[in-house]
């Protein structure tokens, strides 16, 4: 058994997502702030007629902000009926990986902005890290 | 391609004949001697037979072939309907229906079983049930007896009928379902009486390339000739009469062969059934489409209107104007296409009245006017079950029992109306009871109750500020959890599912007298004419239909009550004043202004405000686009639209920030 993740980096560290969850990734468009909105959610964006929401990465994951810059992507995913754009600082690379690589992740000893990571991929000396999407979401609210 | 064709076909008939089915078992149901309405229903069910038949949906075949046995009794007089009766036959309509759904949704029939229900028809039947049967047996002696009786009949009522030979082209790649053309074709003005081989084996393919018909019509033989003809992939027709005995038939036996050179040019698209027909039906997502690709066009319209105010250029603004007269109309049209009548949900409610009633023993009278009120098609499928809810309640906590009635002095029977009319570019749909009303103070007491409100708090609300707590969730003053509602869930649901359509709804009551819940929708869901204004950097759209007003206001002539909340002097009341800076969280470095504010007057419902903006943009129609289900919790923001030149404008939801 493979899957196969889409490999980003948002700070010093990789992430990666199940393309099955990715539809597509857009390079940085204008963004409406969004009154009332989670303080995470920067805003929507016109993606093509669709109005899209989109969270900053480093705001979600209690890092610093940093400026927009060549690399930065929104990697708009599907999850159940939620459509979202998540803004990355660099989307690396589409990689396989064997089911046995990917290990769940132990929470309780990791840093607070870990919390949403869900299991872990040790690819070689690099860590990628799966974010468990409806907490990183925050689906639950209501 | 051609099955889910014929397939989408089915759905579509079946549904209006089990429609008709249910109107007429309503009216069978206030008189139970009504000899019209069992023939329509034996007439829809004998239809819907046929046609589960002819796509091999046995279970319903089967279904229909036994309500059908019940109706020919009824129709035959044999037996007589009574309520238990017409309870059972609704249900198999409800059986018949849900099995419909399940066709629709997978094509296939499930693996419910009727036998309980089936067992249960055949009760109503006469001892000699299965004799009685109109149903043509597949027994091959008994089908030239009972061919011959019919022809017998029928010759005496001026019926002619026909032995009609059909032989399929050798190249003819789905010969069932040209065989099923030909038996739509002639169910038009004929009726099939007898099929060689049996139409169970014309459907399974289970014959070489010809077939042969038995049918009843009063059309000349020349007709039904021309009219099979003009299914494709036929060789050759062969019309033949038929008298009593077979035998002494004369022979006016033409066999005209087909013009297959000419069919061989157009190969396969020859006119199927010519009849000329000035409606056609269209699938509702090609509609949505049409409607998505009207919008956009009105959303470059917009932008090119922006350009074209920026050149001095006379013939281009000319024709930009005459675009924008097309489009407005184009998306008019679209409208109106996509419009439906509200009868489409209304007419299942006789039938919920019905039931009600009969589960509650309460005596109640449906009053429905308005049926011809049209709205959108998307907003009608949304609205049934909001309705249904307000039905319920009015029957189970508004009409009171027949003897309480009569101590009361109001008639026995309570009356619940349904009235849906047009008001500007809203539709507004009543239901109305004359039954108890809503007891304020013990909606209030429950308030308390439940910790909504305090005493002193509820002493200061008007009578309306306490019927809206009917609407919290989980709110239900009924002391009795019925199936039928009061189980906590309800009214909020109703009055969320309107908002979320853009709706509101109202209430009025009087104790002893009677309830009146108003639901106000919008014509049409996804474009509307909003006034864009700026505040602080940020464009919003407030829609035109909540506006009274645009006025200046003088900051001096702001004040303040209880140090909170600011109001102005408008028509001599006092009403809110928002600022929607603030209310948005809008970052701003401007100082606030001092001189004159502009302020838009909104309404909603009974409440007025008004909205402090920092500049007028314009008028516009707009395109609403839906915020998707991520940012659904912000209620007061309803949607968005994409602006000229891509920008997304926020379009406020006037309800929420009232």
């Amino acid at each position: 058994m493979v899957e196969q993740f889409v490999i980003f980096s948002i700070g010093p560290e990789n992430y990666g997502l199940d393309v099955a969850m990715v539809s597509s990734i857009e390079r940085i468009l204008p963004i409406t702030r969004m009154p009332y909105a989670e303080d995470f959610v920067i805003g929507v964006m016109n993606l093509r007629g669709d109005i899209i929401p989109v969270i900053d990465m480093h705001r979600r994951l209690g890092m610093d902000e940093i400026e927009d810059t060549e690399t930065s992507r929104i990697i708009i995913i599907q999850y159940e009926d939620y459509i979202v754009g998540l803004k990355v600082d660099a989307v690396s690379n589409v990689k396989y990986f064997d089911t046995d690589e990917i290990q769940p992740f132990d929470k309780i000893s990791s840093a607070d902005r870990n919390q949403y990571i869900d299991r872990v991929i040790y690819d070689g000396d690099d860590m990628i890290l799966v974010p468990d999407v409806s907490g990183l979401l925050n689906i639950a609210r209501d | 391609m051609e099955n889910e064709q014929y397939l989408q076909m089915f759905i579509e008939e079946t549904n209006e004949h089990l429609e008709a089915m249910n109107q007429q078992l309503l009216k069978l149901d206030q008189d139970p001697g009504d000899t019209q309405a069992i023939n329509e229903i034996f007439r829809a069910i004998h239809t819907i037979k046929g046609m589960a038949g002819s796509m091999q949906f046995n279970k319903m075949q089967q279904l229909a072939h036994d309500v059908e046995n019940v109706l020919d009794a009824l129709r035959k007089g044999e037996i007589t309907a009574t309520p238990d009766m017409l309870d059972l036959l609704f249900q198999c309509l409800d059986v018949l229906q849900s099995q419909l759904e399940s066709i629709a949704s997978s094509a296939t029939e499930g693996d419910n079983d009727f036998t309980q229900i089936i067992d249960r028809l055949y009760t109503y039947l006469p001892s000699n049930g299965q004799n009685v049967s109109a149903v043509e047996k597949s027994v091959p002696p008994s089908i030239n007896q009972y061919v011959d009786n019919v022809v017998r009949v029928a010759n005496e009522k001026g019926y002619t009928a026909y032995k009609i030979h059909i032989v399929l082209r050798p190249d003819c790649l789905l010969k069932s379902a040209r065989a099923y053309i030909v038996f739509k074709t002639l169910e038009e003005f004929a009726e099939i009486i007898d099929s060689v081989p049996s139409a169970q084996d014309i459907e399974n393919e289970k014959f070489d390339r010809d077939f042969t018909l038995t049918v009843l019509t009063k059309e000349p033989e020349q007709y039904i000739y021309e009219r099979i003809n003009s299914v494709s992939e036929i060789e050759s027709v062969t019309v033949q009469e038929l008298n009593e005995s077979d035998d002494k038939t004369q022979k006016t036996e033409r066999v005209q062969q087909n013009q297959q050179d000419q069919n061989k040019s157009s190969s396969g698209s020859a006119p199927v059934g010519q009849k000329a027909s000035k409606s056609i039906r269209v699938d509702i997502e090609r509609l949505d489409d049409f409607m998505n690709l009207a919008s956009e066009l009105i959303i470059t319209r917009n932008r090119i209107e922006g350009i074209g105010v920026g050149q001095d250029n006379p013939e281009l603004n000319e024709a930009i104007e005459y675009m924008s007269r097309l489009t407005s109309n184009l998306h008019d049209l679209v409208m109106k296409i996509r419009m439906v009548p509200i009868d489409l949900v209304f007419n299942r409610f006789p039938r919920v009245i019905r039931d009600l009633s009969r589960t509650t023993n309460k005596k109640v009278e449906l009053v429905m006017s308005g049926n011809e009120t049209e709205i959108d098609r998307s907003i009608v499928e949304e609205l049934g079950d909001p309705l249904i809810h307000l039905i319920r309640n009015a029957v189970d906590h508004g009409i009171e029992l027949p003897e309480e009635r009569v101590k009361q002095g109001k008639p026995e029977i309570g009356t619940v109306e349904l009235r849906a009319y047009n008001d500007g570019d809203n539709v507004v749909v009543e239901v109305k009871d004359d039954g108890e009303g809503i007891d304020i103070a013990k909606v209030a007491r429950k308030a308390i109750e439940k910790g909504l409100a305090d005493e002193s708090q509820v002493e200061e609300m008007s009578d309306e500020d306490i019927i809206s707590f009917l609407f919290q969730p989980g709110f239900s003053t009924s002391d009795v959890i019925t199936d039928i509602s009061g189980r906590g869930v309800g009214l909020d649901v109703v009055k969320t599912k309107i908002e979320s359509l853009g709706g509101t709804v109202d209430v009025r009551s009087e104790l002893g007298k009677g309830t009146r819940f108003i639901i106000r929708m919008p014509l049409t869901l996804s474009i509307i004419q909003a006034l864009l204004v700026m505040v602080g950097s940020e464009v919003y759209a407030i829609p035109l239909n909540s506006i009274i007003e645009i006025i200046d206001v003088n900051a001096a002539d702001i004040k303040s009550i209880r140090r909170q909340q600011e109001v102005i002097d408008f028509r001599s009341s006092l009403i809110p004043f928002v600022r929607l800076k603030q209310v948005l969280n809008v970052l701003d470095n401007q100082q606030d202004v001092h001189g004159t504010i502009t302020t838009v007057i909104v309404r909603k419902g009974d409440k007025i405000a008004g909205f402090a903006v920092d500049a007028l943009i314009d008028q516009e129609d707009i395109v609403i686009k839906p915020l998707g289900k991520y940012l659904s919790h912000i209620k007061s923001i309803s949607g968005a639209t994409i602006l000229g030149n891509g920008q997304i404008a926020f379009i406020l939801d006037i309800n929420h920030l009232l």
